[in-house]
């Protein structure tokens, strides 16, 4: 049973948590760029077992802006860390693009994240002794892309968030909290992935700059980027098309501005890496 | 990531911490230059040795005799050992004179100019060697020492060409100068003299005349000097009638590959040694490294953590931690070899002008030597910097790759 994480479900602590399968759209036969099952995650500590996620189900599909939105030491960052390929869960099931990731090596995972997957960072995690455009390159590097192919998708991702050329040959600590954000946009876009994870991507900017990241968001939206963001301000999260809260480690669902995702029986068959990669499952 | 990339990078991060990048190159820096410039050191020393012992000296032997040996002696062992080029007598004198109330012991070696070419052990900076009339003839001329102008004339740079050198009752005119490599030392009281064997013979030597000191034989190129060896011991045996048990006790030959062979592994030993103890330096600017290393690790445990989110493997953070590592290593390397030549220069000129090899010169000259420059010692000390970098920097770089990158996305 998948989470039902569609339909008009009062938003707050009263929601209850998601257990089961959620019901698709009708007609969307599309596969989900993200598709977890039953997710369970459970750290060793001095303390004794810590249970941070509980059976966490949650589909995303192609082009949806997603808000998860929850408070401190709620599990959003963990929650998180699993949908990035940089933690794999205790137990249950996470399909990428259809692609079984439990099947997977830390090798075939890093090529996940290097091909699929954008990160953007609440600090930007901009790297300071190199210039705008290197940053933009640099996940370009862990792939075969050639050098000066690396360049041309670096200006063509900075571009699309508007930084002025003047600036790419800038260091990133030249730059405005609002135009790092925007560069570490650009490099979380620059491998076109299928997916855009963002956490706090606000966090650190000022209402202003916070909206014009904001704005870049639905920007990419628009071009069909799916989006998920990972915030505590619920004001952002409005933003969102749909929007789920994470409670002590439970999932609960809320109001989504149009019903976009298909639950539960997508085919769990993984499909050939190198063809997610090119894009084969877009 | 490809190497270009990775040194790309490498360099921008030792680049952005150029300070402690320069201290841990130095460690390097100075360990490499030491290693080289003890074995550039300990070379030039081999090589001046070895050149003081002349040109052929490979493939020269000494023989010698219980009784003097006799011209029909030399002319049998040339005829007999096959492996004999060419073959001389050679003749020692001796005698005093007074200058300016001054008593000069003088040594008289006699010998003809083709020999003193074969060895190589006379360099002329002055004048000529002997003529074919003068050895035919025993002619009274003679080659002084640079030493010997000091001690005779007064006057190191004295032009004593031509002039009169007076030994016992007889005069010899001076025809050449030599420097210091052939006629050994000379001081207030003392000097050498090289003369035609017939000059020697005259008056100068105790020996009958015929009758010679030693001989000095060339073997052929190529031929093994040890059988040689053996050949004219064998030979000498027969022409004098020894008995084979006594030949050692009678016949004496000695090759001087035999102390070339033990000189080299002498200074082989030596430079070993030395490098060793040169080595440990090298030892505690790899341990700089692991140090600096370590410390770049924690200090960009964030950015590891970023390069991973990235889709950085692994092997992609130790590599990029290694190549770091190495490049230091590389440029300590290449840095501390150029400073290790230059001190060794710098140390070779300080020796020479203070004549401090004087006694380590094959026949007592003073010696003037230069650190050897090999190419396989400048690939030797890159390669050693490499294996440094590598293995001092594995360590940190695996640490880094191995490091979770949820908490280093967490650190702060």
């Amino acid at each position: 049973m998948l989470p039902d994480i569609l339909g008009a479900v009062p938003p707050g602590p009263a929601a209850p948590p998601f257990t089961g399968a959620s019901a698709g759209a009708p007609g969307l036969n599309a596969r989900p760029v993200i598709d977890i099952r039953h997710i369970h995650r459970i750290f060793e500590t001095e303390a004794g077992l810590a249970h941070i996620l509980h059976d966490i189900s949650l589909t995303v599909m192609p082009g949806e802006f997603l808000a998860i939105v929850g408070p401190s030491g709620s599990g959003k960052s963990t929650l998180m860390n699993i949908l990035g390929c940089l933690d794999t869960p205790t137990s249950g099931t996470y399909l990428l693009e259809g692609l079984d990731l439990a099947q997977l090596d830390d090798d075939e995972l890093a090529e996940i994240r290097a091909t699929r997957i954008g990160f953007v960072f609440q600090s930007f995690n901009l790297l300071p002794r190199m210039t705008v455009l290197d940053n933009v390159m640099l996940p370009l590097a862990y792939t075969d892309v050639a050098r000066a192919d690396r360049e041309r998708r670096a200006v063509h991702a900075l571009r699309a968030t508007g930084l002025p050329v003047d600036h790419y040959d800038h260091r990133t600590n030249e730059l405005s909290g609002g135009q790092m954000q925007r560069v570490a946009i650009a490099r979380a876009l620059v491998n076109d992935p299928a997916i855009i994870l963002a956490d706090e991507p606000t966090g650190n900017l000022d209402s202003v700059t916070g909206r014009m990241v904001l704005d870049t968001f639905h920007t990419l939206k628009r071009q069909g980027k799916t989006i998920v963001l990972i915030t505590h301000d619920a004001d952002v999260a409005a933003e969102a098309d749909r929007r789920v809260t994470i409670r002590d480690g439970r999932l609960y669902r809320e109001a989504q501005s149009a019903p976009s995702v298909i639950g539960g029986n997508q085919p769990t068959a993984g499909i050939p890496i190198a063809r997610a990669m090119k894009g084969d499952a877009r | 990531m490809n190497v270009r990339d990775l040194l790309r990078e490498a360099l921008r991060a030792l680049e952005a911490n150029r300070g402690r990048t320069l201290l841990t190159v130095l460690g390097i820096v100075i360990g490499i230059a030491a290693v080289i410039a003890m074995t550039s050191l300990i070379g030039g020393v081999q090589q001046t040795l070895l050149s003081g012992l002349g040109l052929n000296a490979a493939r020269m032997v000494q023989i010698g005799t219980s009784s003097p040996l006799r011209e029909t002696d030399i002319e049998k062992l040339g005829k007999l050992v096959g492996s004999i080029e060419f073959i001389e007598g050679t003749l020692s004198g001796f005698g005093e004179t007074n200058v300016d109330d001054r008593q000069i012991s003088i040594s008289v070696t006699g010998t003809s100019a083709h020999m003193l070419e074969m060895t190589g052990q006379v360099k002329l900076t002055e004048g000529r060697l002997f003529n074919a009339q003068e050895e035919a003839s025993g002619a009274r001329v003679a080659i002084i020492e640079r030493g010997g102008v000091k001690t005779y004339f007064s006057k190191p740079d004295a032009d004593v060409i031509g002039k009169q050198v007076k030994v016992g009752n007889e005069s010899y005119t001076i025809v050449g100068v030599a420097d210091a490599a052939s006629g050994g030392v000379g001081n207030d009281s003392y000097m050498n003299l090289i003369m035609p064997v017939k000059t020697v013979a005259r008056g100068l030597s105790w020996l009958p005349q015929g009758s010679f000191d030693q001989a000095i034989a060339f073997v052929r190129e190529g031929v093994d000097v040890e059988t040689a060896v053996s050949d004219i011991k064998g030979a000498l045996a027969k022409t004098q009638r020894v008995p084979e048990d006594e030949i050692d006790d009678y016949i004496w030959v000695y090759s001087m590959k035999a102390q070339i062979d033990s000189l080299k592994s002498f200074t082989m030993a030596f430079q070993l040694i030395t490098g060793a103890v040169a080595g440990i330096s090298l030892l505690v600017g790899g341990i700089g490294i692991m140090n600096m290393m370590l410390t770049n690790v924690t200090e960009r445990i964030r950015e590891i953590g970023v390069r991973r989110a990235l889709g950085a493997r692994g092997r992609d953070i130790t590599r990029q931690f290694l190549m770091e590592s190495i490049a230091i290593c590389v440029l300590g390397g290449i840095i501390g070899t150029v400073m290790g030549y230059l001190v060794a220069w710098g140390i070779a000129i300080v020796v020479t002008n203070m004549g401090l090899l004087q006694s380590l010169s094959a026949n007592g000259g003073s010696v003037t030597f230069a650190p050897a420059f090999s190419f396989v010692t400048v690939a030797l000390a890159v390669g050693i910097s490499v294996a440094i970098g590598v293995l001092f920097g594995f360590y940190p770089a695996r640490r880094a790759a191995r490091l979770d990158p949820v908490e280093c996305l967490r650190y702060q």
